[in-house]
């Protein structure tokens, strides 16, 4: 009787255990109706428990990029330059993922990219700008790049890097 | 009050397709007004804003970069035009960032009286945008005044 009882036990512990394995993912994870995506509607989620930095000196950029990622329910900081992102982490922040424009002053994409992975950060970082000839996007992504696209970001061109990073499962 | 707001609709929905027609505006713009919603109701109308102010600040520049031919400094031309090549194709500014095609290729070849030309187009450029955009944004509150709903309109 008592052994059937550690065995209920330890079989409800595992249970539980996984189960909030699983709610670990499903935080880190959006769950996307792909009925939205490919109707063309902006998809309205869930606060995700996501978060992201956005690099990029332009204003317009940042505004943009800024709504982008509140609109899918991610959680996000800008910055302005390279520089700030390297400072913002040396101050202990810490992001899922960072929208790493090319062409900034005082430290471009490339630099900071470089800057922080020799600093151990390991966030999923995806390069956006509107250089795209292969041989600015192959230094770029030599850089420590996980993914690149081409500006002007779109919600669908988000999406496509969240899938690409694996930040989301599809429904 | 009905017929009003479906005029005044109308009349919105014809002037945006007629941006678009007119080359003025590209699929981007639609882009960025799916972003907006109940929250932020004037988020097209601020982004733009920031591309306005860009567009002025950039322009006298570049300006000034090219005033004196015998010291002109491209490479600070270049830089004032990738920015404004960026931030109109981020708004859909479809004519601004055409010009900065143009503007980008006389800067590479050095050719000061070409940029300052495009120069002058995209000046006129961003400020017949602004014009029109502002009509556009004055259709909306009238709209909005008469107790109506922006549509949404179906660029194809």
């Amino acid at each position: 009787m008592i052994l059937f009882l550690c065995y209920i036990t330890t079989g409800l512990l595992l249970l539980i255990r996984d189960c909030n394995e699983f709610l670990s993912f499903c935080h880190k994870h959006i769950f996307l109706e792909v009925f939205f995506a490919m109707a063309g509607e902006v998809p309205n989620l869930a606060e995700s428990k996501l978060t992201a930095l956005v690099v990029d000196d332009n204003f317009v950029n940042q505004s943009i990029h800024h709504k982008l990622l509140d609109r899918l329910g991610i959680k996000n900081d800008v910055v302005c330059n390279g520089q700030e992102a390297v400072d913002v982490h040396c101050s202990g922040r810490n992001y899922d993922l960072i929208l790493m424009d090319m062409d900034m002053p005082i430290m471009n994409g490339i630099q900071a990219t470089k800057r922080l992975r020799e600093m151990g950060i390991e966030s999923k970082i995806a390069g956006v700008t509107t250089r795209a000839e292969e041989e600015e996007v192959k230094e770029f992504m030599e850089a420590g790049l996980n993914d690149f696209q081409e500006k002007p970001l779109t919600i669908s061109k988000l999406v496509s890097i969240l899938r690409n990073l694996d930040f989301y499962v599809q429904a | 009050m009905n017929t009003v707001v479906a005029q005044l609709q109308r009349q919105f929905q014809d002037y945006l397709v007629s941006l678009y027609q007119q080359g003025f505006l590209d699929n981007q713009f639609t882009e960025l007004r799916k972003l907006q919603d109940e929250g932020t109701p004037d988020f097209v109308a601020e982004v733009v804003s920031l591309f306005f102010d860009d567009c002025s600040k950039l322009i006298n520049t570049m300006s000034r970069s090219l005033e004196r031919p015998e010291n002109v400094d491209f490479k600070q031309v270049d830089s004032g035009v990738h920015q404004l090549k960026g931030s109109s194709s981020s708004v859909g500014a479809r004519r601004v960032k055409n010009v900065c095609i143009s503007f980008k290729e006389c800067c590479d070849v050095q050719n000061r009286e070409g940029c300052l030309r495009c120069l002058q187009q995209v000046d006129y450029e961003y400020k017949m945008l602004k014009t029109k955009l502002q009509d556009l944004f004055n259709l909306e509150q009238r709209i909005l005044q008469a107790g109506g709903m922006i549509p949404q309109v179906n660029i194809s």
